[in-house]
């Protein structure tokens, strides 16, 4: 069976960006920042890609959710080569939990038998998404992937995985989810005529009533701060002085 | 006050076929990109091929081999309102024909990649031999054909050629490489070189300045008198020469 694939990216700040903490603390300033992709994302759609010029894939869909900038994200993902893309369009807070509901429902409608996700968000960290939806679906997942083949027969694929301990390699049948990591590939530049083409491919808009979801957020963020800033060094003028110093701190 | 840092840069790569082509990128980008464009820089293919055999940090973005490339930056102060100008822009000179391909930079590490290249040319041309080193100004029509000339005038097994600059203020670095220093190559670009720039109007230094290495050449771009007033304004501020010694004026015609 060929692959139809669903990917998700997700509008962040650029990762090249010195972020600040918004003043009443309750989370990092992002009016005026530069946005992109997340690069995990990216990495994610690129795969999708390879494996669509390999003839393996029927369609490749983006899908992106929140508010209309989310465009310019899926306008990205189909420059890069997805086929056409689905905006949720909620304007609350979106966590993984609610991700993977939404991730959940889309692949039942479309069909998918492949759902390739970066490994996390780099704003939350949480590196939750794809698990999670992997639970809700029942579909085998192969997290951290560095290497991914479809076997011959198109049922299954194995996944080379970085683990602690170093590499693991893992067979899933199909359907299935894929967390992508760094180094799986490294994203195409996204040619001009692409660029234009993909100002013209279709991009659908869902809610996520529509798709029968609740988005309530369940986790509350209290406060966001700075970690706090390194005190400054103690010098002292004798090996003696500086042995004194380190049992006082504890660390002989 | 310090000016702001620009909100919105956006960083594309071109290539072009013909060098006529890269002239109208030029225009086009001048006239609808106006008060955003912020570089306009150019380099011949030469120049990334030799980047691209001796730096393996240098990524060729586009995957199609082009005769010439230009970066083109632009700095606002309003994403949006930047990135229709620039897409507008784009869509243009490529339904135009007037670019065979390009890209534009997704995000900061693509911008940086597109950057890499231009500013990595003269150290792959380090590793490469022996340098020469020009770096001049010609009226547009003679900004590549100088380059050219060049490499008429070298066989390729004796020299490399290459052309890279800021081509939006007609600024030229001419740059050949030999295995090793050889008087028969220099003979071969000097005068020529300097003499070519007096002819056309241009100029035997851009920005790097006349310093020590300059000095003779200083008459292929400023008249006698011009450099007779350059000394008698030096003698009469430095009697005893002991500021910037030995740079810039010649002490004798």
């Amino acid at each position: 069976m060929s692959l139809r694939i669903l990917v998700p990216v997700k509008r962040v700040i650029d990762y090249a960006v010195k972020i600040r903490i918004k003043s009443d603390r309750s989370g990092v300033e992002t009016a005026n920042v530069k946005m992109s992709m997340n690069p995990f994302d990216e990495i994610a759609v690129e795969e999708a890609v390879r494996l669509k010029e390999k003839g393996l894939v029927a369609e490749i869909i983006a899908v992106s959710m929140g508010n209309q900038q989310c465009q310019e994200t899926l306008r990205s993902a189909m420059a890069l080569g997805a086929d056409r893309s689905i905006h949720v369009e909620t304007d609350k807070e979106l966590q993984p939990l609610a991700v993977a509901k939404i991730l959940q429902s889309l692949a039942k409608t479309e069909n998918t038998n492949l759902l390739v996700l970066g490994k996390q968000a780099i704003d939350d960290d949480c590196n939750q998404t794809g698990q999670i939806v992997a639970g809700l679906l029942g579909w085998p997942q192969g997290t951290f992937a560095s290497k991914i083949e479809l076997s011959d027969d198109k049922k299954s694929l194995t996944v080379k995985r970085e683990v602690d301990v170093g590499l693991e390699t893992l067979r899933l049948m199909l359907p299935s989810v894929i967390t992508c990591d760094l180094r799986l590939n490294e994203p195409r530049f996204a040619k001009l005529s692409e660029i234009m083409k993909a100002r013209k491919k279709p991009i659908v808009k869902k809610t996520p009533e529509e798709l029968g979801v609740d988005v309530e957020p369940r986790i509350k963020i209290l406060k966001v701060e700075e970690p706090p800033t390194r005190p400054p060094g103690v010098k002292v003028d004798s090996v003696h002085a500086l042995f004194d110093k380190l049992v006082e701190h504890g660390f002989v | 006050a310090c000016p702001y840092k620009p909100q919105s840069v956006n960083v594309a790569l071109v290539g072009c076929d013909t060098y006529e082509e890269t002239q109208k990128v030029l225009l086009s980008a001048k006239k609808d990109l106006g008060e955003i464009l912020s570089a306009f820089e150019f380099f011949d293919t030469e120049a990334l091929e030799l980047l691209l055999s001796k730096d393996k940090n240098a990524v060729d973005p586009l995957g199609t081999k082009c005769r010439f490339y230009l970066l083109i930056e632009t700095s606002g102060s309003d994403s949006s309102h930047d990135k229709e100008k620039v897409n507008n822009f784009l869509e243009k000179i490529l339904s135009a024909g007037h670019i065979k391909d390009g890209t534009i930079a997704q995000d900061e590490s693509q911008a940086s990649s597109i950057w890499y290249l231009r500013e990595h040319i003269t150290e792959a041309l380090k590793k490469t031999g022996y340098n020469y080193k020009y770096d001049i100004t010609l009226p547009s029509p003679n900004f590549y054909d100088i380059v050219e000339q060049i490499r008429k005038r070298l066989s390729p097994d004796l020299a490399k050629v290459v052309g890279y600059g800021h081509m939006a203020d007609g600024n030229m670095h001419l740059n050949i490489v030999s295995p090793t220093k050889s008087d028969q190559v220099l003979s071969q670009i000097e005068p020529f070189v300097y003499e070519y720039c007096a002819t056309n109007k241009g100029s035997i230094s851009a920005e790097h300045g006349i310093g020590l290495f300059k000095i003779e050449a200083l008459k292929y771009s400023k008249p006698s008198a011009m450099i007779q007033v350059m000394r008698t304004l030096k003698q009469t501020l430095d009697p005893n020469g002991i500021l910037n010694p030995y740079k810039v004026i010649p002490t004798h015609d």
